[in-house]
């Protein structure tokens, strides 16, 4: 299929500069599942290169509210697995490379390799280790999390603090995730902010949102931009 | 003093404003007097900003401020 079809309606939007450099781009997706999965979907049909996928789980039926790879017919398939067939139904030419395992798994070369990385985990401990990886190797890493109506997004460069500025030490996730939900309208919109600025930073459309947090509140119908300055002096009142 | 609290989506349910909007912290002067006064969850409080400005626990506050409260998002999986 001739590109100029393909991507006829993304050229408006990116120009034929910015698709080509999607299609030389190479992004690595860490975790595929409510997030991963939605990020996956539209990096396949924005025309990403090469996308390496990596997730240790099969899917399970609690998975099915939100998870866009799930299916009747996927439970107890790897999430990796459906991925790599999701992708090969949408797309020709895009190279996929799938991973069994968590990030730590991920080879190290690979981290200097890919173009950029999204996060799409689930809990704090994870989360931070991956931005770890990713600034030691010099990787620019794209950030989402959700809760309920509330999403979280953040372009967090190679030697930004801004994860752990955004998480207390003390947090305990393990149940607050399922106290809060996570469903489908929030994912999408999440993911959709995610891979907006993943596009950005790799067509080179805009300078990097570094040291900026979007949050938004799909229940009051509100979007956030928080600029991150460097911490401020205890007692300020800017 | 009174001042405008922004108790963003999983905050909201600790909302103390009286009918005109405005939250009256009766003691002290600083954000955290203000999280307290809300018994706001204090391990969960990383972000906020005073009058659009970031800010910590430790930032002063003055009558009319506006302060918003962000909490951490999780889940992604």
């Amino acid at each position: 299929m001739p590109d100029t079809t393909r991507y006829q309606r993304n050229l408006g939007t990116l120009g034929a500069a910015g698709q080509q450099r999607l299609e030389q781009s190479h992004v690595l997706v860490v975790g595929l599942g409510g997030l991963g999965g939605c990020v996956l979907e539209q990096l396949v049909r924005l025309g990403v290169g090469h996308i390496t996928a990596v997730d240790p789980d099969v899917f399970e039926p609690t998975n099915l509210n939100r998870q866009l790879l799930s299916d009747l017919s996927s439970l107890g398939i790897s999430k990796v697995e459906k991925a790599r067939q999701r992708v090969a139904l949408l797309h020709d030419r895009i190279v996929f490379d799938g991973i069994v395992g968590r990030h730590s798994d991920v080879p190290q070369a690979l981290w200097k390799q890919a173009d950029l990385v999204m996060d799409c985990l689930d809990n704090i401990p994870d989360r931070l280790d991956l931005a770890r990886c990713c600034a030691r190797a010099g990787a620019t890493l794209i950030h989402g999390a959700i809760a309920g109506w509330y999403g979280q997004v953040a372009c967090v460069e190679p030697g930004s603090d801004i994860l752990e500025r955004i998480y207390p030490e003390a947090l305990q996730d393990n149940e607050l995730v399922k106290e809060w939900g996570t469903p489908m309208p929030t994912v999408m919109v999440t993911a959709g902010l995610m891979v907006a600025q993943a596009i950005l930073y790799l067509c080179d459309l805009h300078k990097t949102r570094a040291r900026e947090i979007q949050y938004v509140d799909l229940q009051a119908s509100r979007l956030w931009h928080l600029k991150m300055d460097d911490a401020p002096q205890a007692g300020a009142n800017p | 003093m009174k001042v405008s609290v922004r108790l963003v989506s999983l905050f909201a349910k600790y909302d103390k404003a009286d009918p005109s909007g405005w939250t009256h912290l009766p003691v002290g002067n600083t954000v955290r007097a203000l999280a307290e006064c809300l018994e706001l969850p204090m391990e969960r409080i990383k972000i906020m900003t005073v009058n659009g400005k970031q800010a910590d626990l430790d930032t002063q506050i003055r009558e009319g401020d506006t302060v918003y409260f962000f909490p951490p998002a999780i889940g992604g999986g």
